[in-house]
């Protein structure tokens, strides 16, 4: 814990750092990144820590996200406040992933995959339609006007002024979501060096022989789809209130692979690799965004389209890391010498 | 001497094939019971069915006159039966020192709210559970590679990690499916060694092994399957001399015993 005071103050360094040097809409782009980090350390232990290949993983993030946007917006006339409603909505989560997960304990496997890939469609599907005969979700046109991230009457979302420095609204909810990152960081450390951590990845790695030791498997697997989607849920109320607004595409499945893709990429069931995997992945695609710019004065003209090429450097990279490196780029050392010697 | 464990007229089949056909067992109290039989007999069935993995088809089973749960493995080990597998089965992937606490969970209590708030109780726990840990490593003489990781141990460490870890479950039943196979005979005597001294502490075992001399003078008691059925069991020197046991190991004659 020590050795990672340096690493929290460049974090509280760094948005300033970007603002200054760099601009406000990287600022915004970390902001993101810290969600998907925490996105991905909630499915890290659901596929890292109990070896449960979920592919709906997104599913947990809409729960937390609608429930947030239908508790303080319009739409019901309900304006909670938000220290109500992320836990309510981080609860809610965690009810829907215990719910998902009971019918899928016998799987293993593909087959878990593919089913949780059906459930997290079933959600999307569900926020899609639920505006008939009741006006539930506003179906397609999603929700908007929903309350931005306030505490009394300090609002996240809009700038402030600190001793005559103007802070804008985008490092507000930096800090604010990297708060809530280095919580979900101490949870989950401390979840892999106890007992319940120890059982799931008894689960993960002999899920026989765990049941001979005395696990009550089933419960442990429903305790780390809970728990995963607990934390998904935390990062979809937070993900609402930032952005005012939700609506079902922001829930497909591409966004369940690319958290998935952040689990593997760093390292599965390792901390400091799913925190790597998941910065990459997310800053990237933003990099290659810009490089429409750098092809037209390079090139002439945009030879490929930046979207396409986010894609298949995307594809390449992971068949690159399951060539060469498939145990992540930051492994645990065991998943390292295990993959080494066969 | 009582009986620790019952096995009574349990049947199980695999579709076509009857796998136990009404096999009863008594293992008597502070014994070491030994189980043979032919490749297929189905030993390590009947003991996938004690530890609760597959649920019988007919029969019962007591562990000191109780009701013992069936088909629900956790529930077994709970009750205080432990086993090994016949092809090694460790948590590959964790430490030699993780394998074994993984076996203390049953001995252990930390929930998710004690281990995420990391509260008194937690720590306190987690540092008995260490000390004990590291009894049970001594025990099978491995706590020098604690710190590797399972998968990187020999054949023979491996098989004693596996006994570690079902005795840190402290169990009065230990079932030992094949503990010596692959071994050279100072292994075997060792391991021999070893069995005789948990027998010591007052855990009752029951193994599984090919080696009818090796068994003989291990075991008090020793029970013959032969496709599917108890043919004989008793003294070892008598079941070693019983007519039909010699029948099924040198499959004299083509008719087996109905
Ligand atoms: N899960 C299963 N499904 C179908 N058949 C099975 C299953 N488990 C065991 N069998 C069959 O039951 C019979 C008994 O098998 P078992 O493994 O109990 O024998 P064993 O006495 O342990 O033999 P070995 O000495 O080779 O280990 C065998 O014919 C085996 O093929
Ligand atoms: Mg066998």
């Amino acid at each position: 814990m020590k050795k990672s005071l340096p690493l929290i103050v460049l974090a509280c360094l760094l948005p300033w750092l970007v603002y200054v040097f760099i601009g406000q809409s990287w600022v915004r782009i970390l902001d993101f990144s810290l969600l998907y980090l925490m996105l991905s350390l909630g499915l890290n232990v659901v596929v890292g820590y109990a070896g449960l290949l979920d592919l709906g993983y997104i599913a947990f993030f809409a729960v937390g996200a609608y429930s947030y946007a239908l508790l303080s917006s319009p739409q019901f006339g309900l304006h909670w406040p938000l220290l109500v409603i992320l836990p309510i909505g981080a609860l809610c989560a965690g009810v829907f992933g215990v719910l998902l997960g009971a019918p899928t304990l016998r799987l293993k496997g593909d087959y878990l995959a593919i089913v949780t890939l059906g459930f997290g469609e079933i959600i999307r599907i569900f926020l899609n339609n639920l505006s008939t005969p009741i006006n539930i979700t506003n179906g397609p046109q999603g929700i908007s006007e929903i309350d931005p991230l306030h505490v009394g009457s300090f609002v996240f979302n809009h700038s402030s002024a600190l001793m005559g420095i103007s802070v804008p609204s985008v490092i507000h909810i930096y800090y604010l979501f990297l708060l809530a990152v280095i919580v979900t960081i101490v949870f989950s450390y401390r979840l892999e060096k106890s007992r319940v951590g120890r059982a799931w990845m008894a689960i993960r790695e002999d899920e026989l022989a765990a049941s001979c030791v005395g696990i009550h498997t089933k419960r442990y697997k429903l305790l780390a789809f809970g728990l995963g989607a607990t934390m998904g849920g935390l990062s979809g109320g937070l993900f609402a209130g930032f952005q005012e607004f939700v609506s079902p595409e922001s829930f497909t499945l591409m966004e369940s692979v690319m958290i998935l893709c952040m689990v593997v990429l760093g390292g599965m069931g390792h901390i400091p690799g799913v925190i790597v995997g998941s910065l990459l992945l997310s800053v990237l695609p933003e990099l290659l965004r810009e490089s429409a710019g750098w092809q037209k004065s390079l090139l002439g003209s945009v030879w490929v389209d930046p979207a396409n090429l986010r894609l298949i450097m995307f594809a390449l990279a992971l068949v690159i890391m399951m060539l060469l490196r498939p145990e992540g780029l930051i492994p645990s050392s065991v998943r390292k010498k295990e993959l080494h010697h066969e | 001497m009582s009986n620790i464990l019952e096995v009574n007229a349990i049947s199980k089949r695999f579709g076509g094939l009857i796998a136990l056909n009404n096999v009863s067992l008594v293992i008597p109290q502070h014994s070491i019971v030994g189980l043979i039989g032919p490749n297929g007999a189905g030993k390590t069935t009947l003991f996938n069915i004690i530890t609760g993995l597959y649920r019988p088809d007919q029969g019962h089973m007591l562990l000191l006159g109780k009701r013992l749960p069936v088909g629900q493995a956790h529930e077994v080990a709970r009750c205080g039966i432990a086993r090994t597998f016949q092809n090694i089965r460790l948590f590959g992937h964790l430490t030699v020192l993780e394998n074994i606490l993984v076996g203390r969970h049953l001995r252990s209590t930390a929930s998710v709210l004690g281990a995420i708030f990391n509260t008194a109780h937690t720590r306190q726990e987690e540092r008995e559970m260490r000390d004990k840990a590291f009894y049970f490593l001594n025990y099978v003489g491995l706590s020098h590679r604690a710190q590797d990781y399972a998968k990187t141990l020999s054949y023979g460490d491996q098989r004693r990690l596996e006994i570690a870890r079902a005795l840190a479950t402290e169990p009065q039943v230990l079932a030992l499916d094949e503990p010596a196979a692959g071994m050279n005979s100072k292994e075997r005597q060792d391991l021999a060694q070893l069995i005789q001294r948990i027998k010591e502490e007052g855990v009752t075992v029951l193994v599984i092994e090919h080696d009818v001399k090796w068994i003989m003078s291990l075991c008090q008691q020793v029970s013959v399957l032969h496709f599917g059925q108890v043919i004989a069991e008793g003294d070892p020197h008598l079941v070693q001399n019983n007519a039909k046991v010699i029948e099924a190991y040198l499959g004299r004659g083509q008719h087996h015993v109905a």
